[in-house]
């Protein structure tokens, strides 16, 4: 599954661990999110989406 | 939509500090770790100081090494605990990896010792210590700083 993690965070100008912290997570947790090695789970997708203030649908994308 | 390149530009010079939840969970299995140096350093003292024919020394050795095996157990468990979703998965595929070794390990064992070749206690001892070596390995290598 592709997201915007990278992009959302980039624009924040948040490095992984400022993500990280702010998820709870570790920033190789935030790394493995962004580069696509692993998908959140719901809780966490919903944090995330908290986080940037985006609804869940426009941070993941289905695989092209 | 924000270009590659912006993006590349704007995340790669901050991202190699560690967060909060790492630096407390380090912490703390370094706190963990302290009890088990302890138990190491009495267990490898027990087994110098007692003479492993004579019975009545038994508990004097096997209390110690008792007790490592459970602050071990108890330490790897708290670790997996604190371990958020991504590094628990890590952690769980580390270990179901080093319990294949294990039986692999086990089954060979058994095979050689049936057939007279070797000692059935060295192939025991050689599954426990490969299991645990493989564990291990491939946990250093599947939570290496990425």
């Amino acid at each position: 599954m592709r997201n915007r993690l990278r992009e959302l965070r980039a624009a924040r100008r948040w490095s992984q661990a400022d993500l990280a912290d702010r998820l709870g997570v570790s920033r190789q947790t935030v790394n493995a999110l962004e580069n696509g090695r692993y998908d959140p789970s719901l809780p966490l997708a919903f944090k995330i989406a908290k986080v940037f203030g985006e609804p869940i649908e426009s941070l993941f994308l289905p695989p092209p | 939509m924000t270009s590659d390149l912006y993006v590349s530009a704007m995340a790669e010079p901050t991202d190699t500090g560690k967060s909060c939840a790492e630096i407390d969970r380090r912490r703390a299995a370094r706190r963990d770790s302290i009890p088990i140096g302890v138990a190491i350093v009495v267990a490898v003292g027990a087994l110098a100081v007692t003479d492993p024919k004579d019975p009545g020394d038994t508990v004097i050795w096997a209390v110690p090494m008792l007790a490592l095996l459970v602050l071990g157990l108890r330490a790897e468990l708290r670790d997996l605990r604190r371990a958020d979703e991504y590094e628990r998965t890590l952690l769980l595929e580390a270990l179901a990896l080093g319990f294949v070794v294990v039986i692999v390990l086990l089954f060979l064992g058994n095979l050689f010792a049936s057939r007279g070749v070797g000692d059935p206690r060295m192939w025991l001892n050689v599954s426990f210590i490969g299991g645990l070596l493989g564990w291990r390995a491939i946990k250093a290598l599947k939570t290496r700083r990425g």
